[in-house]
């Protein structure tokens, strides 16, 4: 039985605090870390060298997903496979094609919104290496939670800690896995 | 300052000269305390009260539900429908209903978008009371299409008749309107509540409770990395639920419009139908959460304040649906057209002018009382007019079918409607629905928005100035 | 926070030349029109002209009065830029003299004014609202308003100039600005009804002031995003406006252009599904013979182009591409406008179902656009090009979001 480290915790209660030490975090060159918040604390992403999200690139696929299923599906229905005049109306009118090209570009849009936003956030995953430790539950309360993973090519137990207590962090510990 | 002694100094502030701007949030809450008092509601005990009221809207919710269940039965001549009114209570309902949806649609993401603040305490259970009355909505359609098992015929799927839907029927751009925003309602509202769900997880002391939450919360950390991806998706939720919303009504409408029926073929119905269905949804927000507000003892997150901009906002939509009412009126005389003028003059004055005229007050003169600050903030006035407005928009809708239907265009066939047992009941069995819906919501869920209040906490957020680049 | 008086600066004098320009040439042309052309063309330009810039003015009170009916923090920096674009409004009675004098004359672009028009069955029954007295008056009635506008709204704001910490002007504005915006929305939809729905005069639509105005408002965010750009690029107002005010600017014209383009195929799917005669002849007349050509133009110019300019987030803060958005939405509202006028005009008037377009048409457009920047010209001689008295500017100059 041995027990390894996967990571630093430390905590901040001002947001500035949190803002500052995160834009010195991000200087020194770390990458695996992370600042859990209870809500979206604004410019915290850019302190800390987050790129720009590609969400929107999943949200325009299925607004042109959605929109072509629309045209398609009532093209080939009504102009195609299954003529029949009804009104006077055309097979195939631009005109009364909208609503649905309309509703389906938006559901497409959506869907893909939320999927891409699931993938993006890795979601569902019911497991997280720093769920049992008790500051880390902090985050959803009122704490901003730093962590940074034992994977970082910076990461050393020791001067990590101490990097994050000089940034102003409280009560900042190791948090260790325990092999068999 | 005690909640209570900041509800004085407002009180008494409206003698005086009022501040430049009001708090949002009273009793200046720390991060901790909003955590605590929201998430309490959940943790709190079920008391007797709430059962009893859970019963009373489920047992009509039951009711409803047997009217229903005899309808399928019996077949739609259960209902006093006939010609020449072939649809009453069953539309009018699955109208009210929709359009009751949209304030819920509106507050979450219109106002999101012109970054209006206060909408932080309201939105959940606005967008909760979306969901609700969609579901509401479409258990009427489904209902009065008469045989709602073979409701899959509505949708285009490859089938053994070689048959398809027909697009150019505005009743199959219907379904595909209310089913879309029925799903991006849902998907828009569950997104919201991941973070809440997680500091449930985090806060709740019982296991079965942590269990659930920790899985409906799908493992939210709060990371920044994520808040990153969700406040841009979250943003483009936002987004397209504005013109969804306006489509939805719209498409409604078009079930009216895009025929020739005097009193139902007119332009201006899209957007006078958009402005009545955020009237009618921002009245019935209000009525729930007068009471939510009274009962959870929310008074430190929903104010004077948010009640205060909710009028405006009614006043300014029962402005909008008089404009309307008005443009309607005028345009039929302006036309010249005899058959135009003639719906209109029956529709003031002929058999269903009670109707008309009943929605007529509830709808332009009532909420007139709000151009007064005193009236914009007594609870138990805004009660009134709430409930008014949602009568006044239930018999708009009434009106607008009824009228145009009863006098067709051959006299030997007029006659007039009135509703069954049967639809009486399946109207209070929809409100047994969404009501005991709404409770639930309400004490299951977290009724305000925690991440959302945090985030707007004075000195949540850190200082920075953007400059534009040209 | 003090007055910015910006009427010395070059920008200012720039300006100022291109409304001398603008409204000489717009002048010499109009005068060239009637006489090559003939009155009635000459006065189908003059209402042109004078509507694109008398919409856009009254809908800039309006614009006023919006924010401080919703108490919007974030506009006081720029509400002010609005309030300079609205001097024509007091002078809007001498520019529709004429048109009311033509109309009396029983000769006017507008049908009913006509002496043959009491053969018309249709038109009997609407006499007693179309005809040339009933039309004056509530010109006359409408002037009033919107002078009433002016002096109540814009009025205030300008009191809050110099009362300073005093902000009893700015509280008036506060609790009235509503009744305003009620005139605002009646005026104007009868002003359309009257102006530009009675040239088609059998004709008739519900959403007609609904459209007019989504034409007015977006045409309107586009003048003051133009001039907030460039006020900010030439080095002025640098510490009122922020990177926020841009991208709520952009995001302003982006709904609005939008919100046309609902309210503009509400208007035409509605006619075009149910193809009752006497409504389908105005989109009849404006789909074909080569008018269905500025239809197009005003699908992809006044509804396209800009959201797709607009969609992007970061797009909406660089001042090049919101002032690209704004021109090619002024120019469609432009095509807009033509598109409503000049088909009426063409068809019950000079008898032609082809399209009348030319030189003539950009004459009154010229002129009262001239005249438009004149008046804005002398407002920033005269006052703050800021409201920097507002109660609420501090939001505004730290608003971040």
């Amino acid at each position: 039985m041995s027990t390894t480290p996967v990571g630093v915790i430390g905590e901040f209660t001002e947001v500035n605090a949190a803002v500052a030490a995160a834009e010195k975090l991000r200087d020194a060159g770390y990458r695996s870390w992370d600042i859990h918040t209870p809500y979206p604390v604004h410019g915290l992403d850019k302190a800390m060298g987050v790129k720009r999200s590609i969400l929107s690139y999943f949200s325009f696929a299925g607004l042109v997903g959605g929109l072509s299923t629309a045209v398609g599906l009532q093209y080939w229905t009504g102009a195609v496979d299954y003529k029949l005049n009804i009104g006077g109306k055309g097979f195939f009118d631009w005109q009364f094609s909208v609503p649905i090209d309309f509703e389906l570009s938006i559901l497409g849009t959506a869907l893909l919104t939320v999927a891409g936003l699931f993938h993006l956030c890795r979601l569902p995953t019911w497991y997280n290496r720093y769920q049992d430790d008790e500051s880390f539950k902090k985050a959803t309360d009122d704490t901003f939670v730093v962590t940074i993973d034992s994977e970082d090519d910076r990461f050393s137990a020791d001067g990590t800690q101490t990097m994050l207590r000089q940034l102003g962090a409280a009560n900042v510990h190791l948090v260790t896995a325990t092999a068999e | 300052m005690t909640v209570v002694q900041e509800q004085e100094r407002l009180q008494a502030s409206l003698l005086g000269e009022e501040p430049v701007r009001e708090g949002l949030v009273l009793g200046n809450p720390s991060v901790r305390d909003v955590t605590a008092r929201i998430a309490s509601i959940v943790e709190s005990k079920i008391t007797l009260k709430y059962l009893a009221t859970l019963a009373v809207t489920g047992g009509m919710a039951a009711w409803g539900l047997f009217a229903l269940y005899y309808t399928f039965t019996v077949g739609i001549g259960a209902w006093g429908l006939n010609n020449p009114v072939g649809w009453g209570w069953d539309i009018t309902n699955f109208v009210f209903w929709i359009g009751i949806g949209h304030a819920g649609t509106l507050i979450s993401a219109i106002l999101f978008l012109f970054h209006q603040k206060w909408r932080t305490a309201i939105n959940r259970s606005a967008e909760a009371m979306t969901i609700f009355a969609v579901i509401c909505a479409l258990t009427m359609v489904l209902s009065h299409t008469g045989r709602p098992w073979l409701f899959y015929w509505l949708l285009p799927y490859p089938n053994q008749m070689q048959m398809w839907v027909n697009f150019r029927s505005p009743l199959a751009w219907d379904v595909f309107a209310v089913n879309t925003y029925f799903t991006v309602s849902a998907l828009f509202w569950f997104v919201g509540l991941i973070p809440d769900l997680a500091t449930l997880r985090n806060y709740v002391k019982s296991d079965i409770a942590k269990k659930v939450y920790g899985v409906l919360s799908l493992g939210w950390t709060g990371s920044t990395r994520h808040w990153h991806h969700y406040e841009i998706g979250y943003m483009i939720l936002a987004g397209i639920s504005t013109p969804l919303v306006l489509s939805v009504h719209s498409v409604v409408s078009f079930d009216f419009t895009v025929g020739i029926l005097p009193g139902w073929h007119t332009t201006i119905f899209p957007p006078y139908f958009v402005a009545g269905a955020i009237f009618s949804g921002f009245a019935m927000v209000m009525t729930l959460l007068i009471i939510t507000r009274e009962v959870l003892d929310l008074k430190q997150f929903i104010t004077l304040k948010h009640f205060d901009n909710m009028n405006k906002i009614i006043l300014a939509t029962g402005m909008m649906v008089g404009y309307a009412y008005a443009m309607e009126m005028f345009i039929a005389w302006y036309s010249g057209s005899d058959w135009e003028r003639w719906v209109f003059i029956n529709r003031a004055m002929g058999d269903y002018a009670w109707a008309y005229w009943t929605m007529v007050v509830c709808n332009v003169v009532s909420p007139q009382v709000y151009w007064f600050k005193k009236a914009r903030r007594s609870i138990p006035l805004m009660f009134v007019i709430s409930i008014f407005v949602n009568i006044g928009m239930w018999f708009e809708r009434f009106t607008i079918i009824s009228t145009t239907l009863h006098h067709d265009f051959l006299p030997a066939s007029w006659g007039y409607y009135s509703p069954t047992w049967v639809e009486i009941s399946i109207l209070i069995g929809t409100f047994g629905i969404f009501l005991s819906l709404f409770l639930l919501f309400a004490k299951f869920v977290p009724v305000i928005a925690i991440a959302e209040i945090k985030s707007i906490l004075p000195g949540s957020q850190p200082k920075h100035h953007h400059t534009p680049h040209s | 926070m003090s007055n910015v008086n910006l009427g010395s600066t070059p920008i200012i004098g720039k300006i100022n030349t291109i409304g001398m320009v603008l409204a000489v040439v717009g002048a010499i042309g109009l005068g060239a029109t009637f006489a090559l052309n003939g009155q009635q063309r000459f006065f189908a330009d003059y209402l042109l002209g004078f509507w694109y810039f008398a919409g856009i003015s009254v809908t800039m009170m309006f614009f006023s009065a919006l924010q401080y009916l919703a108490r919007a923090g974030w506009s006081s920096a720029i509400r002010r830029i609005a309030e300079n674009f609205t001097g024509m409004v007091p002078f809007l009675a001498i520019a529709l003299i004429p048109i009311i004098l033509n109309i009396l004359s029983h000769n006017s672009i507008y049908e009913w004014s006509h002496h043959d028009a009491s053969s018309d069955v249709i038109l009997q029954k609407k006499a007693a609202y179309l005809n040339p007295m009933a039309f004056a008056i509530r010109m006359g009635v409408y002037v009033l308003f919107w002078f009433g506008m002016y002096r109540f709204v814009i009025g205030n704001s300008l009191k809050q100039d110099a009362t300073g910490t005093d902000i009893t002007p700015t509280r008036k504005n506060w609790k009235r600005a509503a009744p305003w915006v009620l005139v605002y929305a009646l005026s104007i939809t009868f002003a359309s009804f009257d102006l530009l729905m009675s040239l088609e005069p059998h004709w008739f639509s519900t959403i007609w002031g609904v459209y007019t105005f989504a034409g007015h408002f977006v045409g309107a965010i586009a003048i003051v995003t133009i001039m907030t750009v460039v006020l900010y690029n030439n080095g002025h107002l640098r510490q009122y406006i922020t990177g926020e005010h841009f991208h709520d600017l952009g995001k302003l014209m982006f709904a609005f252009s939008v919100f046309w383009a609902y309210i503009a195929f509400s208007q035409y799917f509605i006619i075009w599904y149910a193809n009752l005669p006497e409504e389908t002849i105005y989109f009849a007349n404006r789909t074909s013979h080569g008018w269905e050509y500025f239809g197009i133009a005003l699908v992809v110019m006044h509804f396209v182009v800009p959201f797709m300019v607009l969609l992007r987030q970061d797009v909406k803060r660089k001042g090049n591409v919101l002032i690209a958005a704004a021109i090619i939405i002024l120019i469609s509202h432009y095509i807009d406008l033509t598109w409503i006028i000049m088909p009426a005009v063409g068809h019950h008037i000079l008898k032609t179902d082809s399209v009348v377009f030319g030189w003539q048409e950009l004459t009154g457009w010229m002129f009262f656009g001239g005249i438009f920047l004149l008046f804005a010209v002398r407002d920033y001689k005269k006052r703050s090009a800021v409201a920097f008295n507002d109660p609420l500017i501090h939001e505004a100059t730290e608003y971040t979001t």
